[in-house]
């Protein structure tokens, strides 16, 4: 089943001269100003909108990756800010899986090797992960690449890889950040095509953030944001 | 390529000065570690140069105006010698005869000078004299002078009196000494009074020894030391105006005028002679010196390598903004030369602060085992931290072509990623490999050959071939050891333990290099700490086998560590007529030369070494039946480096110099001596005598009769000996401590030098990991994306600097293990002629690799915090 | 205690001792070294000719001095410094009125100086004087300047003063012994710049030795030794004072042809002077010229140098200032030649010029 997901009044600034050192952003700017939204378990929630609009601001916050400046962010009725660092670490690896537009794969991994990881991450027996990576690849269809570097495959392959490591723990949550930003667009199709039968199938609550209005259209819900805050 | 300045220039910013900003303390390390390399070159040849410097100070000022110096090659000149050199006066020379000793000033235990008895009628020809105190002409010759301007000459003659020493100043104000003061001197085992006649200002010969010389009467000199009817030197002042070709003729016809075992050359042989003496040492120290450097090599292939790894990107960049190949490769060679100019120049100065303590070291060493009086002062000479700069910078630039070259080499359009240069990286592991099996075969076959001029070059050179062989083996081991050992780790150490392999292996190239630095670094420390560990091990069994005597005696040698003069024949007596005395062994010896290699001579009784067995052979023959027989048919016994420096071998003829021209005697045997590096020949002391006038001995071993503790021999022997010789009494435990001391303190140098090489290597792992911390930025980010805590970030980052510090000491074992085989076998046989016995000191080796271990895990505490500390979401927007 | 110290004391200085008039003076051992004496010297002047008559003026001296009063064999060493010698060797070419000279000084051991106890036989370095069955052969040289003479005694030796005992001031041991071939044939080579020339001539030869003060008084002398063509010889000295006056020990000896001696006294002696030469190196001013009376004797000549400057400034031996040179022997103003002469002048150049003995 998936997440249950609660902004409320959500919001992001950096301080002048401290925090992210994101140079997009000049000094006190808010990147979310007071957002509120609502996930439904097993919805798929496109986030619609140009590059700085404050999207990849509120997947680090999903994700406990960041923590707001104001608002709460319930996941199934807990709220993220209450966790500890070792309590946030358990979070990203069982409960919310992130893909991102460049792969994010370990260079210095094979694929196997790469979507064991989380699986190992989180305590399981090397041979078990083994096991399972194998079949989450070849879930993804790539069969026979398990022993390939990340360098060995192409733009789709390493999606592929990313989305096979993102459902090793069987997360109810997937932030997925331009997941198709760096694909062309037959590819980034068929990583689509992969990734909502994928989650439909385990019920996983899905939030991608992207700029294309073409990969929104595949979610059950557009949120359109603009400047750090939702439009209506 | 007319545009290679300004395009070099417009490229120096943003390619290497800014990264190099913002990577300060990497750059920081890079310097440091050629910065300690240089240092310890620069340290070890400016205390080698002032040891030597002062020593050959000494022999300029002591040969004064001399054109040729007379030296005998055995226990002195014979006196009639000079009659023979009659005839040069009548050219216009002049002979300066001198008789040369050692002796404590003040008491037994006193500070150690040199004594020169000289005629001072003939003196002033040779030697400059100037007194720190005009004072009243002294009547030679004539009464009532008033005698100004004769002063100097006068005040000479004032030592024709047979208790008048003449001091240097610096040596009158160290011990508060005037003129009219008395002054103790101990010789051989006699203490005598002096007077003080006159000090001398620090000009000329009172210059040499740094003013720890005294100048007395050539008569009183011979008589005081022993030495009536012979003399130690003559100076040979030549007339003025002599042409080159008229010098040499001069000298070859003094040559032919000179009694056999007698050698006449200029006065600068003496010098020639001592640097060979502590020539291999020296070359040892160097050639530790030069590996430090090399590990400051790797340092700057390594940041230099990152350089432009981590920006292949910028340089495709520039590359396609038209900036030449040319360019490119001069702006990282650049940044190699500034380097190593930052490094260097640190690396002089803190050679310099280091050369003080070096000097220590090296000149302590020096002066025991062979100069006594030497009082070396730091001498900074200009061209030996020329030298070391220039060596660092070179090391740099030449460290730096590889990475420089590839830099140029990057495609304009250049969007590879760090992966896959690795995968290029990795397919040159075989070839790397192999060149390293090729090496180490050929390391192997130059452990074969002998020395080159009594030097062990081809053991040196196998030594670096090991060294490097190994190095090149790197990359294979790395990844060998990543691909067997990530199961077993991973079930061991968890998925931290996976991740570190997955970066072992992923930046190949650079942990690769952190491996072979700390297996130099290890090899370097490992073989050592076997060689003398071994070589200490052997040494203390030979002692105890040889000193099988109660007690030894030496006449009082002062401060210095080193024994020096003889136990006159009347002191050994009374020494046998004490009570509980049982037997005496008095060993006799001087220094001699053959073909200017320096050797010793040497006798004992051979009757009391048969009948006690206890120098044992190195063919393993019956001592007893071998000494036996050489006491019967008057033939000699040689010592193991003998045999080694000059190629000899039992059966063999060795030629001895003697008055009446060489003596030729049968070499009976061989003997295991660890004492004395030069090589000893001896013959029972009976037939020593009939060859040379020598009396005495140099030292004495006593035997006790049964229920006679050494410590009450001791006591009887010393109470016997009180006010009549001063000679230093030693039980045979205490000899034997001092032995092995004395052997620790010499190669202290050598434990400090593995020392700082180690200290590099560890900085070098902490470098290494440092640059990778950084470079992975974006991985760690990712790493806690999925999840893992900071706390598991920072554990891998530890396993991964425990498996290059285990990597690094598996192979420094190993092929320290085959480095200490060439050092045992090849280096230390040729250089010192010693055969030892393999004795790995176990225990120290274990401490000091665990100690490696936990300083590389220490040093990788702070790129493993780095790595904690990563912003997580800035981590992941780079790219 | 205080007698054994004594004892040791007579032991140690037991070497040089008071000359004992009664000693019978006996040759050849008396021509060889004395070494209870303290100061010993053995002179050589002569003038010389070679066969084209070109004439030369040399002076050979062997001085030995006792260092150490210790009597042989106290010390082991044979560089022991028991004595010091010293030589000096002078040149006169008149005809290219140049004056040489040369000095040395060694120890003894050192293989360059000894002196023959038995007979005469003194030598320093490559300079010897020896007695060789009864004549004496010198050799001395000197940049290339050598001579190498046989010197046969034309008359038996003379012992000046009593049983050879030469007063030289009032003190009781300011005297000396002294001997002397006067008239010594001389025939052998000159070598100057690599060519030898045969020469003959007359040398003369004086030895002289003892351990006593010089008076007290003494600032210096004149000694004159002359070859008359009549085949006499005469040998004055006179003791000069402070001022330059003479201190009244005036002595010399009137040596017949055949051989036989008389003792001369100071009032048997005048010596007039009557010319001055100022030296450059040393500033000393010396007699020049001499008119020298022994009415007794039936002689009265003039003496004239035959180089101005025969001054030694032995700097680098026995640190004496003197002067030291062949002279012409003529009748007063100038006259007929009668003979050759040597003359000696200590004291004339101020301090350092002195000599202890005789």
């Amino acid at each position: 089943m998936g997440a249950r997901v609660t902004a409320d009044s959500v919001s992001k600034s950096y301080g002048g001269g401290g925090g992210g050192g994101d140079e997009s952003r000049a000094a006190g700017v808010d990147a979310l100003a007071g957002i509120s939204l609502t996930l439904e378990p097993g919805s798929f929630t496109a986030l619609l909108g140009p590059s700085g609009c404050g999207k990849s601001t509120l997947l680090n916050l999903l994700g406990a990756l960041d923590r707001p400046t104001g608002g709460r962010i319930l996941v199934d009725g807990r709220d993220l800010a209450t966790l500890g660092e070792d309590e946030r670490d358990a979070y990203r690896r069982k409960t919310a899986a992130t893909i991102f537009q460049f792969f994010n794969l370990l260079p210095t991994m094979n694929a196997l090797e790469n979507v064991a990881l989380p699986l190992l991450l989180d305590g399981a027996a090397p041979a078990e992960a083994d096991a399972r990576a194998a079949s989450l690849l070849a879930e993804v269809g790539l069969h026979g690449k398990e022993r390939a570097y990340p360098y060995e495959l192409s733009g789709g392959q390493m999606q592929r890889v990313a989305v096979a490591r993102a459902l090793a723990n069987r997360p109810t949550l997937l932030l997925a950040d331009e997941p198709t930003g760096n694909l062309d667009s037959k590819t980034g199709t068929q990583v689509l095509d992969l990734v909502s039968g994928l989650v439909q199938e385990r019920g996983i609550t899905v939030v991608m953030a992207t700029h294309s209005v073409e990969a929104s259209a595949r979610a059950s819900r557009v949120v359109r944001l603009l400047d750090g805050q939702l439009l209506p | 390529m007319t545009g290679l300045r300004p395009g070099f220039r417009s490229l120096l910013g943003p390619l290497v000065l800014r990264p190099a900003a913002k990577d300060r303390l990497r750059f920081l390390l890079t310097i440091s570690g050629i910065a300690v390399g240089v240092a310890t070159i620069a340290a070890i040849r400016l205390a080698n140069a002032s040891v030597l410097s002062s020593f050959s100070d000494t022999v300029d000022f002591v040969a004064g105006k001399a054109g040729v110096t007379i030296l005998a090659d055995g226990p002195g000149i014979p006196e009639e010698t000079l009659q023979r050199l009659a005839w040069v006066r009548r050219v216009g020379a002049t002979l300066a005869p001198a008789i040369t000793e050692t002796a404590a000033a003040g008491a037994a235990d006193g500070e150690v000078v040199e004594v020169l008895g000289i005629d001072p009628l003939a003196d002033t020809a040779a030697r400059e004299y100037s007194f720190a105190e005009e004072k009243k002409e002294e009547k030679i010759f004539l009464e009532g002078e008033e005698g100004e301007g004769h002063a100097r000459a006068a005040n000479l003659s004032s030592i024709f009196e047979r208790d008048s020493v003449l001091v240097t100043s610096v040596f009158a104000k160290r011990n508060s000494l005037r003129p009219g003061s008395p002054l103790h001197l101990v010789a051989n085992g006699i203490e005598r009074t002096f007077r003080v006649a006159g000090v001398l200002h620090p000009v000329g010969a009172a210059r040499a020894a740094s003013g720890s010389i005294l100048f007395m009467d050539l008569a009183a000199a011979q008589e005081a030391f022993g030495k009536v009817g012979r003399l130690d030197r003559i100076d040979v002042v030549l007339p003025p105006g002599l042409s080159e070709d008229d010098r040499a003729r001069f000298e070859e016809e003094i040559r032919a005028s000179l009694p056999p075992g007698t050698t006449a050359g200029r006065p600068e042989r003496r010098t020639e002679t001592v640097d060979r003496l502590v020539r291999a040492f020296r070359v040892n120290l160097s050639a530790l010196g030069l590996i430090a450097l090399l590990v400051g090599m790797y340092f700057v292939y390594n940041t230099l390598s990152i350089s432009v790894l981590r920006r292949r990107t910028d340089i495709g960049t520039v590359r396609a903004l038209g900036a030449s190949k040319r360019s490119v490769f001069t702006v990282f060679l650049a940044e190699g030369l500034a380097l190593g100019v930052f490094g260097s120049a640190a690396g002089v100065g803190l050679g310099v602060a280091l050369a003080k303590g070096a000097l220590l070291l090296v000149g302590g060493t020096a002066t025991e085992l062979y100069i006594p009086s030497a009082h070396p002062s730091l001498h900074l000479d200009p061209l030996v931290l020329l030298f070391a700069f220039a060596l660092g910078v070179a090391t740099s630039v030449l460290s730096a072509l590889a990475p420089a070259l590839e830099a140029a080499r990057v495609d304009p359009a250049a969007t590879m990623r760090h992966g896959s240069v690795e995968a290029v990286r990795r397919r040159r592991t075989r070839p790397l490999a192999l060149t390293g099996v090729v090496l180490l075969a050929l390391a192997f076959a130059l452990a074969l050959p002998g020395p080159v001029r009594g030097l062990p070059l081809f053991g040196f050179l196998s030594v670096f071939l090991i060294v490097s062989g190994v190095s090149l083996l790197a990359p294979a081991a790395v990844t060998f050891a990543a691909a067997r050992l990530d199961g077993p780790a991973l079930r061991l150490f968890g998925v931290e333990a996976r991740l570190a392999r997955a970066n072992l292996t992923g930046s190949l190239s650079r942990t690769s290099v952190a491996v072979a630095a700390l297996t130099m670094a290890l090899a370097m420390m490992v073989s050592v700490a076997v060689m003398v560990g071994s070589f200490r091990t052997t040494v203390a069994i030979w002692v105890s086998q040889t000193l099988a005597s109660d007690l030894f005696l030496s006449a009082a040698s002062g401060k210095s560590g080193a024994s020096f003069g003889r136990i006159p024949d009347e002191a050994i007596a009374v020494v046998r007529d004490v009570d509980g005395v049982d037997e005496v062994d008095p060993f006799l010896a001087f220094g001699a030369t053959r073909d200017g290699v320096p050797f010793t001579i040497g006798s004992g009784l051979f009757a009391f070494i048969a009948k006690h067995g206890n120098l044992p052979l190195v063919d393993g023959r019956d001592t007893r039946k071998v000494f036996t027989e050489a006491l019967g048919k008057d033939e000699a016994m040689i010592s193991e480096p003998y045999a080694e420096k000059f190629r000899v071998k039992t059966g063999d003829f060795v030629e001895l110099p003697t008055d009446k021209g060489p003596a030729r005697v049968r070499v009976a045997g061989i003997y295991t001596d660890y004492s004395n590096d030069r090589g000893t020949v001896t013959l029972d002391r009976a037939h020593f005598q009939r060859l040379w006038p020598l009396t005495g001995a140099v030292t004495v071993a006593v035997k006790l009769k049964d229920g006679v503790s050494p410590e009450e021999g001791a006591r009887r022997v010393s109470a016997a000996l009180q006010g009549r010789y001063a000679l230093r009494v030693r039980t045979n435990a205490t000899l034997r401590r001092l032995v092995l001391r004395i052997f620790d303190r010499t190669f202290a140098v050598t434990y400090a030098l593995e020392a700082v090489a180690l200290a590099v290597a560890v900085l070098g792992v902490l470098n290494t990991l440092t640059a990778l911390v950084l470079e992975r930025r974006r991985e760690i980010g990712l790493l806690r994306v999925l999840g893992a805590s900071a706390a598991r970030v920072k554990r891998a980052v530890q396993y991964e600097a425990a498996a290059i510090g285990g990597l690094g000491v598996v192979m420094g074992v190993l092929s320290g293990g085959a480095m200490s085989l060439v050092l045992v076998h090849v280096i230390n046989r040729q250089s010192f002629g010693w055969t030892i016995a393999m004795h790995a000191p176990w225990g120290f080796l274990a401490a000091a690799l665990g100690l490696v271990l936990l300083a590389t895990l220490a040093a990788a505490s702070r790129p493993a915090g780095l790595a904690a500390s990563t912003d997580v979401a800035a981590a992941l927007k780079e790219e | 205690m205080m007698k054994h110290l004594v004892l040791a004391l007579l032991l140690l200085t037991g070497r040089f001792g008071a000359l004992d008039p009664k000693q019978k003076i006996s040759f050849p051992r008396d021509h060889g070294s004395h070494d209870d004496a303290r100061v010993e010297w053995w002179y050589v002047t002569g003038q010389i000719e070679t066969a084209s008559g070109r004439r030369l003026g040399y002076q050979l001296t062997f001085f030995r001095t006792g260092i150490a009063d210790e009597r042989k064999g106290a010390r082991a060493s044979a560089f022991a410094a028991r004595d010091l010698f010293l030589a000096h060797f002078a040149l006169t070419d008149p005809a290219a009125g140049t004056f040489r000279f040369a000095e040395r000084m060694h120890r003894t051991g050192a293989g360059a100086a000894t002196a023959r106890e038995d007979r005469l036989d003194v030598v320093n370095e490559d300079w010897r004087l020896e007695e060789v069955g009864g004549r004496l052969v010198l050799f001395a040289g000197d940049g290339g300047n050598e001579v190498s003479l046989l010197l046969t005694p034309e008359k038996p030796p003379v012992l000046h003063g009593e049983n050879g005992l030469s007063r030289k001031g009032s003190e009781r041991d300011a005297v000396s012994r002294y001997v002397s071939f006067t008239r010594l044939h001389s025939e052998g080579w000159w070598t100057s710049g690599g060519k030898s020339e045969a020469v003959t001539g007359l040398s003369w030869f004086d030895h002289e030795w003892g351990s006593g003060a010089i008076g007290k008084e003494t600032q210096g002398w004149d000694w004159f030794a002359l070859h008359l063509l009549d085949g006499r010889d005469l040998m004055i000295y006179r003791m000069r004072g402070a001022g330059g006056n003479p201190t009244g020990f005036t002595s010399g000896t009137l040596v017949e042809t055949d051989g036989r001696s008389t003792p001369l006294a100071a009032r048997d002696v005048t010596i007039e002077e009557t010319s001055r030469w100022t030296s450059a190196r040393s500033g000393g001013t010396y007699p020049a010229r001499w008119l020298l009376r022994v009415p007794r004797a039936g002689i009265e000549v003039e003496i004239v140098p035959l180089v101005k400057d025969q001054e030694l400034v032995t700097e680098k031996s026995t640190r004496v200032t003197y002067w030291e040179g062949a002279c012409d022997v003529t009748a007063p103003g100038g006259g007929a030649p009668l003979g050759r002469a040597y003359v000696e002048m200590t004291g004339y150049a101020g301090a350092g010029s002195l000599g202890a003995f005789p």
